[in-house]
């Protein structure tokens, strides 16, 4: 019940927050379709009309006229009736059809972009944000997105044309009557918003509170194995019991109030409806003697009471699709941030890639690196060095120094402040993406395997054969692991690479990164988390692959450095031999 | 499990001690609805008889306006309160039904074996146990009420009919609401199961998309054409297509509702005209302009509940996973019972353990043969990955060896219950959890009787209060985030607040600089006297384990 309480919280701040972001959402919708939904909206507001209208004739016809079964204009009332209620059909699934459509191919497009950011290294420096949480904000958040266009943007059409059409109708036939309704509609979001200020500020001082109960049970869970250790387990489940009746008696605190403010609306549309009904009654008996009662009929008079419900139901509609709107703004809010574009990461791939093969030679001139996408003062300045073609360096240095971003920066992930790298002669931002991903590869320290077979992690893209899998197998040391698992390059690895240890697992991620034949490997502390049998195993298949390809590697092992041609040092901001 | 089952399950168990809400509940949502209905048929009724007195001049036919008129503005207030009461109601039963359905699957959670509480971290497991808290949540509040009050009023319509209008009038309704009950039935039979197919492929997509965007430095160069990601976008694409395709599908079933009412609405009044015409009773036709604006209430009232219906695939996937917690009574019959005793520190001796490590790695431990006595303090000494939790694990049995066994104070682990093992030995994990709460909160977890001074004195001790923390201070994400240093030193602390008579800690020291390492390491020379000790580390610390160190490499535990 947790949206309930995030439709009530806003002050001012948040609410044009709100209001852009609302419009900003109604900005990346097709305007083609959604104005078509709007006239087809319109256009069913007139049919039903029309329907109660006909029906409202009818009546009096069978009241006054006294018809016959067979009474001509009778059946022909009846059949257009029908006439119309098939054709209202018609319309109303169409309507939704289309909605449908627009909500699903504008949050397509949406989901298609922001994936293709969180996917790209740039943009992820940019966001620094866990996977889990932008998981969450690539699925759920999209799915939140999908009621704005579907229902809440025809129910705004709605709530705006319904109500205004009725309104010439009901004047047309008795302006008393349609006074009454002018009136009461704009009582209702007066006092709606006076009941929604107090919501507001008492919302404010309990969304602290109401946030940390909700969170407990979702804390507590996650905490399970530690609550287990401690024996406190028995403890933590009464709390968690404790924890959702104190989120129950809260919340019902704040929603007593908010609910108030449907209330209004519910309390002046069935007021209306009663007035409307009374005044009508004492106008056809003769006993209003002013206005244009006394040349109220019937038909005028059961036309008014008819459409009276319908020219608040819209209204209704949308004080109903409150949550849903209040849920999409906030996933809206969430999602923006993940559609703006990395500078430079997305330019157009080439139609044919340069098959140049080798080791690369690599130069960084004047280099001056901020420690992150935000950060504004230096933390590497005027930095040189040169890692000629099929050398294997090391680079080494305290915590905080700026290794992983200097390997971000020589990977393209992030702009440098001043200064130059080239590869091979060539600035690093005019070698078009497609090539430096197939020249590049990168290896961390925590290997990421999919659970997917044996050779779909190494070869992800599938675009190299069977002997080239055993191949980089071999140069890793992990030729005899196919023959260990039960369907050999094919058996799944399981969830988390699970039955491979952590080394292993690093082995296979290396040979992963080896297997494109890159010019230049950039390694991020690749031993780190290693046992020493498993770092020597790696040091060793770097030590065969150099000379292949060149080697710029980032490390804090004692064995790893010695293991390079060369080993650098760097220390506040430059440079040293080792 | 069957529908009956199911059912017997939302309506019983589920909301056990809670149906006295869910029934006012139920209650008040029918007053609404028959208030709505009451409301314009009422009206309708009105101003037939009055536009009928009205002409007839008022000699030949009277109508008593006040008694109606009153009818009428009581069925509008009506409305509003049982409406706003309505709500009201069912939120709390829903709150109370969830709190309560929280607390019983946290208990089952904690019943799990101890080794697959891992998986509640932050993976899938754990996400899906909330979505499907959040499914059951819309059962009662958003199918079980409007499909039952929509029905007893579709009931209820139908005898006023036969009574005001005669038994023609009543059949044409009642045979509208089987109509409309077809309708639903059609629906489910043909989309029922594809939602829950839907939800799953969903899942599984939401856990690909997790290795994805965790592997997305890897994958720019391991997958330069993006292979990978254009498979998910377009699974995603198909699965939104198949979501839109059922939502279309219901929404073609509630507007064929809607077409019913209406044809209904046109059969009912040709009767009307033959019954009025036959009966030549100008009385007759306000009860049956009464029925047909009741009629078109009720239209009103069906509206959405196909829609609604989507939502039972979900809720059914949900109880059948949810279902075994509930029934479990929630009184917790927990792993407590070993508490009060006092027992001495712990002796181990290992048998030829082996512990393995992948599949084509050396073991983490081969065949080893070690006694570590009671109440002795030793350093565990190995590199990172050499497997030091892993040995942790094993030894307060968290962890099952692959050969030998390992025994605790001369029994085999699996003698002793898992209570009696945590009583005995506290285990500091290498990761530091902290729970959002206070600090104090956190600080009394293994020993709830612990004083505030022994806090205070413990947070001076290793230089947290400098950063300003005291008991009081609230910790969590929505709070003060702790940072690594800070969160270590806190679960450092509670865990030899735990009072165990011995202590395994699993790189106590981590994150933490020289001086705060030098301070911690005092306090718990102080702390842990007279208590049997094993400090796994990078390097040994002489002070606080005097009987040595063991190094772990090469698959052996040696002394050094």
């Amino acid at each position: 019940m947790t949206p309930s309480l995030a439709a009530i919280r806003h002050d001012k701040d948040s609410r044009r927050q709100r209001r852009e972001d609302g419009q900003w959402l109604d900005g990346q919708a097709a305007a083609r379709p959604r104005l078509g939904i709007a006239l087809l909206v319109g256009l069913d507001a007139v049919w039903l009309v029309s329907f109660f209208l006909l029906l409202a004739q009818i009546l009096d016809h069978i009241a006054f006229a006294r018809p016959e079964l067979e009474d001509s204009r009778l059946l022909l009332g009846l059949g257009l009736l029908s006439g119309i209620a098939l054709l209202r059909h018609a319309l109303r699934v169409h309507i939704e059809q289309m909605s449908l459509t627009l909500g699903s191919e504008t949050v397509d497009r949406l989901q298609r972009q922001a994936t293709r950011n969180a996917m790209d290294p740039v943009c992820r420096r940019r966001l620094e944000e866990s996977t889990a949480s932008l998981v969450n904000r690539l699925q759920g958040d999209m799915d939140a997105l999908l009621p704005w266009y579907r229902e809440y943007w025809p129910a705004r059409i709605q709530a705006v044309a319904q109500p205004l059409i009725i309104l010439v109708v009901v004047f047309s036939l008795d302006w008393l009557a349609g006074l009454l309704l002018l009136f009461t509609a704009p009582l209702i979001p007066l006092f709606s918003a006076l009941i929604g200020l107090g919501t507001a500020s008492l919302a404010e001082e309990r969304r602290q509170e109401l946030e940390r109960l909700g969170g407990h049970f979702l804390d507590r869970l996650r905490a399970l194995s530690t609550l287990r250790l401690m024996r406190a387990g028995a403890r933590a489940g009464m709390a968690v019991g404790q924890a959702a009746e104190n989120y129950r008696r809260r919340s019902m605190e704040v929603l007593r109030v908010a609910f108030l403010s449907s209330a209004v609306l519910e309390f002046f549309s069935a007021v209306a409806i009663a007035t409307v009904a009374i005044y009508i009654g004492l106008g056809l008996l003769d006993f209003i003697q002013f206005g244009p009662a006394p040349d109220l009929d019937f038909r005028a008079g059961l036309a008014i009471l008819l459409l009276a419900p319908e020219y608040f139901q819209p209204l209704r509609r949308l004080a109903a699709g409150y949550h849903e709107r209040a849920a999409a703004l906030t996933a809206a809010a969430r999602i923006r941030p993940l559609l703006q574009p990395s500078t430079g990461s997305h330019d157009a791939r080439p139609d044919s890639t340069p098959t140049i093969n080798g080791p690369i030679h690599l130069t960084v001139e004047q280099l001056s690196l901020s420690a992150g996408p935000d950060a504004e003062s230096a933390l590497i300045q005027g930095l040189d060095f040169q890692l000629p073609a099929g050398e294997w360096l090391a680079i080494t240095g305290p915590s905080g120094s700026g290794k992983s971003t200097l390997a971000a920066a020589v990977l393209g992930w992030q702009q440098p402040l001043s200064g130059r790298i080239l590869l091979d002669g060539q600035s690093l931002d005019e070698i078009p993406l497609a090539v430096r991903r197939q020249r590049l590869a990168w290896l961390g320290q925590q290997p990421h395997l999919l659970p997917a077979s044996l050779a779909a992690n190494l070869d992800p893209g599938g675009e190299h054969g069977v002997a080239e899998h055993w191949r980089v197998l071999h140069r890793v040391g992990l030729a005899d692991l196919p023959d260990l698992l039960p369907r050999g390059l094919q058996s799944k690895l399981g969830e988390r690479g699970a039955g491979i240890s952590g080394g292993e697992a690093q082995r296979i991620a290396l040979a992963r990164a080896l297997l494109g034949r890159p010019g230049l490997l950039i390694l991020d502390e690749p031993t780190a988390s290693l046992d020493p049998d498993n770092e020597a195993l790696i040091l060793q298949a770097l030590r065969e692959q150099a000379g292949d390809c060149s080697i710029l590697m980032f490390t804090h092992s004692r064995a790893a450095a010695e293991a390079a041609d060369r080993c650098l040092v760097l220390r506040d901001g430059s440079l040293r031999d080792d | 499990m069957t529908n009956r089952r199911l059912l017997k399950y939302l309506l019983r168990d589920l909301p056990k001690g809670q149906r006295r809400w869910l029934f006012g509940g139920l209650l008040l949502a029918l007053t609404t609805a028959l208030s709505t209905l009451g409301l314009v048929a009422a009206a309708g009724w009105l101003i037939t008889a009055c536009a009928l007195a009205g002409a007839a001049g008022g000699a030949v036919m009277t109508v008593e306006i006040f008694f109606p008129g009153a009818l009428i503005r009581f069925f509008a207030v009506s409305r509003t309160v049982s409406r706003y009461l309505e709500r009201l109601v069912v939120h709390e039963a829903v709150f109370r039904i969830l709190g309560r359905l929280r607390q019983a699957l946290f208990t089952q959670q904690m019943q799990r074996p101890f080794a697959s509480l891992s998986g509640l971290r932050d993976g899938p497991l754990l996400t899906r146990l909330m979505v499907d808290v959040e499914r059951l949540e819309h059962f009662h509040a958003g199918l079980l009420l409007p499909l039952s009050s929509f029905f007893t009023a579709v009931l209820l319509l139908a005898l006023t009919a036969w009574i005001v209008s005669g038994a023609t009038a009543a059949m044409v309704i009642l045979l509208l609401g089987v109509g409309v009950l077809l309708l639903m039935i059609a629906f489910m039979v043909q989309h029922g199961r594809r939602d829950a197919s839907l939800a799953l492929a969903q899942a599984r997509a939401n856990t690909r998309l997790h290795d994805l965007l965790a592997a997305h430095r890897e994958l720019q160069f391991a997958d330069p054409s993006e292979q990978n990601l254009e498979q998910w976008l377009d699974q995603a694409s198909s699965h939104r297509q198949e979501e839109k395709n059922l939502a279309d599908g219901a929404a073609r079933n509630d507007s064929r509702i809607q077409l019913l009412f209406s044809l209904g609405l046109v059969g009912l009044t040709l009767i009307s005209t033959h019954s009025a015409h036959v009966q030549q009773q100008a009385t007759a036709l306000p009860w049956w302009v009464l029925v047909l604006l009741g009629l078109v209430a009720l239209a009103g009232l069906a509206t959405g509940l196909v829609p609604a219906l989507r939502r039972w695939a979900m809720v059914r996937v949900a109880a059948h996973r949810l279902a075994p917690a509930t029934r479990t009574s929630p009184s917790i019959n927990s792993p407590m019972a070993a508490q009060g005793e006092r027992h001495g520190p712990v002796a181990w001796q290992l048998e030829g353990v082996t512990l393995a490590r992948g599949l084509s790695d050396r073991p983490v431990l081969d065949w080893v043969n070690l006694q570590l006595p009671a109440g002795e303090r030793w350093s565990i000494v190995g590199d990172s990955g050499a497997g030091k939790s892993r040995l942790a694990a094993l030894l307060v049995g968290a962890l099952s060896p692959d050969g030998g066994r390992v025994l605790m104070d001369g029994e085999a682990m699996s003698h002793w219950p898992e209570a009696a093992r945590f009583a005995r030995v506290a285990l500091l994990e290498q990761r530091s959890v902290i729970l959002a709460g206070s600090l104090a909160d956190n600080l009394r977890l293994g020993n709830p009787e612990l004083d505030r001074d022994r806090m205070i004195r413990a947070l001076q001790a290793t230089g947290l209060s400098e950063a300003g923390l005291t008991p009081e201070t609230r910790v969590g994400e929505m709070d003060r985030t702790l940072s690594g240093g800070e969160a270590r030193r806190v679960a450092l602390i509670r865990t030899v607040f735990c009072d165990t008579p011995t202590l395994i800690l699993d790189e106590p020291f981590r994150g933490l600089d020289r001086g705060s390492i030098d301070k911690v390491s005092d306090w718990l020379v102080t702390e842990t006297r007279g208590r049997g000790l094993i400090l796994l580390d990078h390097r040994h610390h002489p002070a606080l384990c005097p009987h040595g160190q063991l190094r772990l490499r090469n698959g052996g535990l040696e002394r050094t």
